[in-house]
């Protein structure tokens, strides 16, 4: 195709080697095409998929392209199909260049928190498709994330499906959310560990689902996910506390019931502590208003029964 | 020639070396006693060059130390020193050698390695070559450390523009009586040999059989200086040591001794003791 | 009694060996370098050889239209060649490092990491993760993906410079004072970098233990050239610096009665550590135990000296992480694991074996 003069710079030769892999992307799109291979709107070819986050895999699973993905990262846990069936690239933000090539990919789709950042340049000088999915974790940024992948994936009328799926979802649950009277507060603690909570406080997933379940975050003077002594957990007095669940799954609820505080808050003496999947709940994937509604659900249904009652579904 | 013009050393506002003049000559033995705390160690470090004074300079050959190169000292000086740590598991051999590599005087390592042999074998320890030197008495380090001295003169030899230096502190402090006469014949024969030698003594019997020049110091000062027969008397010896010091002089070659006197009870009389030689008073 | 003498007999027979040992020891790591050398530019998660080499170099040279060849380039030249040069110089760096640092401290167990470089570089390294940003945003806005390696080397150099500072006293270096400085130095940044870490998301925090445990992930050329001036710049000082460092294993003073300009070398050692560490630090994050081990199993096997220490050490140091960055990028691929978790796992059993088989070599 091309014939370059000989350099003996090897500078010169990144250089070209670069300029190369960037032109090799519409030279890949133009050339001759099997017709069996699935091909985005800009004709990439979709049938090697490297997922990387664990709300991409989600949402490409949803959009029905799973049997494409060739391999996923650690934090794709969901569906558990995907680590069990794929090939697992490490943790999301500790990629290698080589390892994420070895698996052949013909399009990566990653999350914009995938790194180290050499690495994800390097991936993205190599030539193959790299789409970067970047959505806060918000109902705009969820939609947002499903229609830049299933652009990604030439499937946007399915994305538009989902879409409105969700939104329908969203606003039954707004609608939920009017009929309560009175709004709970709710800690969220990620772990607890030796005695010490992590919490999730202002900024995080756990406030943004927390709110889109019609509660309010019992530590929202805190930022970010961060212990907290026992003395402020009994200060920030919550109506419930969610607790994730941890990888080998039994112990958290007794965890956090032994934590010295949580029994003498309202949360601990009406026994209001949920055990809830951490993926699930705060992975911000296309089943984030089940979630959201679960965890309203979790937090609402014995208030409603005592008060008017009768259930809320 | 080495020579200190009133040297004085200050620390943290106390003077420890009060203006001290000293003058080293060819193929003589400079040996310096008195009580602890005297400023003994002070003046050697200050003369070897590792101390700079407060005030005065030691000059080498007229030229002032201080400005003088590392390198370019050690062609001509080298240090016994009181006592050496290593926590490394180094040989015989190999820290009489470094007497030679460390400045990098001789290229050929064989002409280096045959300069270490003589060294170790003139401190007598050739059967200890390979031993590792952290496995030592320390009788035997100080004299691998007059080994590696001596090596590093001899490597220095072929440089020199003027007669070497041998500086000593307290060589002999660990050794047994064989051993301490055998390490200063030794170092006799090098001044024999035309080098200047400094030397820190505690024994004092030891420092009168070889001294050619004998330094008492006390308090920081040099009290009194010069040959043996001059300095070394009852007199000038309790005055520095503060307490009763006694010369006599052996039989045949005259060298003045001193015996310890203790402090006698009064119901004890002096013939008790067992010592032969105070009688002969 | 009998036992006692076969001990000091073949202790010395030891020793006695240890000429041999020494060009046995040099012969056999270079030739072990170079093997590992080989063999890191030709495994890989994509199962490439350098088989592939031939058709890489002619797409390299001249370009062209396939596929294969571009990719094989892009693996052979891009990643893997840029990784394993990478690792052999971050490797003989901070061997060098360490067996400079133990000759100036005389203390078998110095690591580099002794005159501040380590700490200040993480703090910097954690400040530009949690603060990227915020505050940290213009820093690495201009210098990209390069932010953090540059932010970390500029943070280590700086903590030597103001050690150096306090421990300097009209141009002599007290290395007591340095050595204490260093400590509370490296405690207030280890302060610091809590605070901060506190103040982090649990992906910042997770970030941060990644980078404590080191990896090559993110080799590439510019990493490559950024540490081989430092890395040039020790094996460049070595020669002049093995006499200094033998005289120091006697004492400063007596180095410096051998004739050694005692300041000058101690001044020389402190910067070249302290650039070279921050310079490996900085490209591959924190590595450990190359900076102990690898000198003291030169001198297990040849002796302390440091005319064989130092570039045994070299030579081995880049031999070692070369090996566990082999292991890193292979076990679990196409995943890879934290290249201090490998060196941990190879170097201390092996360590351990020399250490049981020979002794201490009179370390106690």
């Amino acid at each position: 195709m091309l014939r370059r003069p000989t350099s003996k710079l090897r500078k010169r030769a990144i250089v070209v080697s670069l300029a190369l892999s960037v032109m090799g992307l519409p030279a890949l799109a133009d050339g001759p095409t099997t017709r069996t291979i699935p091909r985005n709107s800009a004709g990439v070819d979709t049938s090697r998929i490297v997922a990387i986050g664990g709300d991409v895999t989600e949402i490409i699973y949803k959009l029905g392209a799973g049997k494409n993905i060739v391999a996923v990262d650690a934090t794709s846990q969901f569906p558990p199909d995907a680590l069990k069936t794929k090939q697992n690239v490490g943790y999301m933000r500790a990629l290698s260049s080589e390892g994420v090539l070895s698996t052949r990919p013909s399009l990566i789709i990653a999350s914009d928190g995938a790194g180290p950042p050499e690495v994800t340049r390097a991936l993205k000088s190599a030539a193959i498709p790299y789409v970067t999915v970047d959505g806060k974790d918000t109902a705009d940024g969820l939609r947002l994330k499903v229609n830049q992948i299933a652009a990604a994936l030439g499937l946007t009328p399915l994305g538009k499906k989902l879409v409105s799926e969700i939104d329908t979802k969203l606003s039954k649950l707004d609608e939920r959310r009017k009929t309560i009277s009175k709004t709970k507060s709710v800690l969220f603690i990620l772990a607890a560990r030796d005695g010490r909570a992590i919490v999730g406080g202002n900024e995080t997933s756990a406030d943004a689902i927390i709110e889109l379940a019609g509660a309010r975050n019992a530590v929202s003077n805190l930022t970010g996910f961060k212990p907290l002594t026992d003395e402020a957990l009994i200060g920030a007095s919550p109506d419930a506390i969610i607790v994730m669940k941890r990888g080998d799954g039994s112990k958290s609820h007794e965890d956090a019931l032994a934590l010295p505080g949580v029994k003498l808050t309202p949360a601990g003496k009406t026994k209001q502590i949920f055990v809830m999947d951490g993926v699930y709940l705060i992975g911000f994937g296309p089943r984030m208003p089940d979630a959201a509604n679960d965890l309203m659900t979790k937090l609402y249904s014995r208030d409603a029964t005592d008060a008017n009652g009768q259930g809320v579904n | 020639m080495l020579e200190a013009r009133d040297v004085s050393v200050r620390i943290g506002g106390c003077e420890i070396l009060s203006n001290a003049s000293l003058q080293l000559s060819p193929g003589q033995i400079c040996v310096v006693i008195g009580p602890n705390g005297a400023g003994k160690s002070t003046l050697f470090k200050v003369m070897s060059g590792e101390l700079k004074p407060t005030r005065g300079e030691v000059f080498l050959d007229g030229k002032p130390l201080s400005g003088m190169a590392p390198i370019r000292l050690s062609i001509r000086r080298a240090v016994v020193p009181q006592a050496s740590h290593l926590s490394f598991p180094f040989t015989v051999k190999e820290v009489v050698l470094l007497g030679a590599t460390v400045p990098g005087l001789t290229g050929a390592t064989l002409r280096q390695e045959a300069l270490a042999e003589e060294a170790i074998g003139n401190v007598g320890l050739e059967d200890f070559a390979e031993r590792l030197y952290v496995n030592l008495s320390g009788g035997e380090r100080q004299r691998v450390h007059l080994a590696r001295a001596l090596c590093q003169l001899a490597a220095g030899a072929r440089y020199r523009d003027g007669p070497a230096m041998l500086l000593l502190d307290e060589p002999t402090s660990s050794l047994d009586v064989m051993h301490q006469i055998q390490i200063l014949q030794h170092v006799k024969t090098k001044a024999n040999a035309g080098y200047n030698v400094l030397v820190v003594l505690h024994d004092l019997n030891l420092a009168a059989s070889f001294a050619d020049q004998l330094v008492v110091m006390a308090n920081g000062r040099i009290v009194t200086a010069g040959s043996v027969t001059d300095v070394f008397t009852s007199g000038t010896l309790s005055q520095v040591y503060d307490c009763t010091i006694k010369t006599n002089q052996t039989p045949k070659f005259e060298t003045p001794f001193v015996l310890p006197h203790p402090t006698i009870e009064a119901s004890a009389s002096s013939a008790d003791l067992p010592y032969v030689a105070t009688a002969a008073v | 009694m009998a036992t006692a003498n076969a001990q000091l007999e073949s202790r010395s027979r030891a020793v006695g060996g240890r000429a041999q040992s020494r060009e046995r020891l040099l012969s056999v790591s270079i030739a072990g370098l170079f093997a590992v050398f080989v063999l890191s530019l030709s495994v890989g998660a994509t199962g490439i050889s350098l088989a592939s080499l031939p058709d890489a170099a002619w797409f390299k040279l001249f370009g062209g239209d396939e596929v294969t060849a571009e990719r094989n380039a892009l693996v052979l030249f891009e990643l893997r060649l840029p990784r394993t040069l990478l690792a052999a110089f971050v490797g003989a760096s901070l061997a060098v490092s360490g067996a400079l640092m133990q000759g100036l401290f005389r203390n078998p167990l110095a690591d580099p990491g002794l005159v501040g470089v380590s700490s200040g570089a993480a703090l910097a390294a954690i400040t530009t993760i949690a603060f990227g940003n915020e505050f940290a945003k213009p820093w690495m806005d201009a210098f990209g993906v390069y932010g953090l390696p540059f932010a970390a080397f500029i943070g280590g150099l700086v903590t030597t410079l103001t050690l150096v500072a306090v421990a300097g006293r009209h141009g002599r270096l007290m290395m007591g004072t340095l050595l204490l400085a260093g400590i509370a130095l490296g405690a207030l940044a280890g302060a610091l970098s809590g605070l901060i870490a506190y103040a982090s998301d649990d992906r910042e925090l997770r970030d941060l233990t990644l980078w404590s445990m080191g990896s090559l992930t993110g080799a590439s050329w510019p990493k490559v050239f950024a540490i081989l001036p430092f890395a040039a710049l020790m094996i460049f000082a070595i020669p002049f610096l093995i006499r200094g460092l033998n005289g120091f294993l006697l004492g400063e003073a007596e180095a410096f009665h051998m004739g050694i300009n005692v300041e000058r070398t101690k001044w020389i050692i402190v910067l070249t550590t302290a650039a070279c560490v921050g310079a490996a630090v900085a490209v591959a994050g924190v590595i450990g135990f190359v900076g102990i081990v690898i000198p003291h199993i030169v001198r297990l096997v040849a002796g302390p000296d440091h005319s064989i220490v130092l570039p045994a050490s070299a030579i081995l140091g880049a031999g070692l992480v070369l090996i566990a960055d082999i292991f890193a990028r292979v076990v679990v691929a196409p995943s890879e694991l934290p290249i201090g978790i490998i060196l941990a796992a190879i170097g201390a059993p092996v360590f351990l074996h020399l250490v049981l088989r020979r002794g201490v070599g009179g370390m106690e």
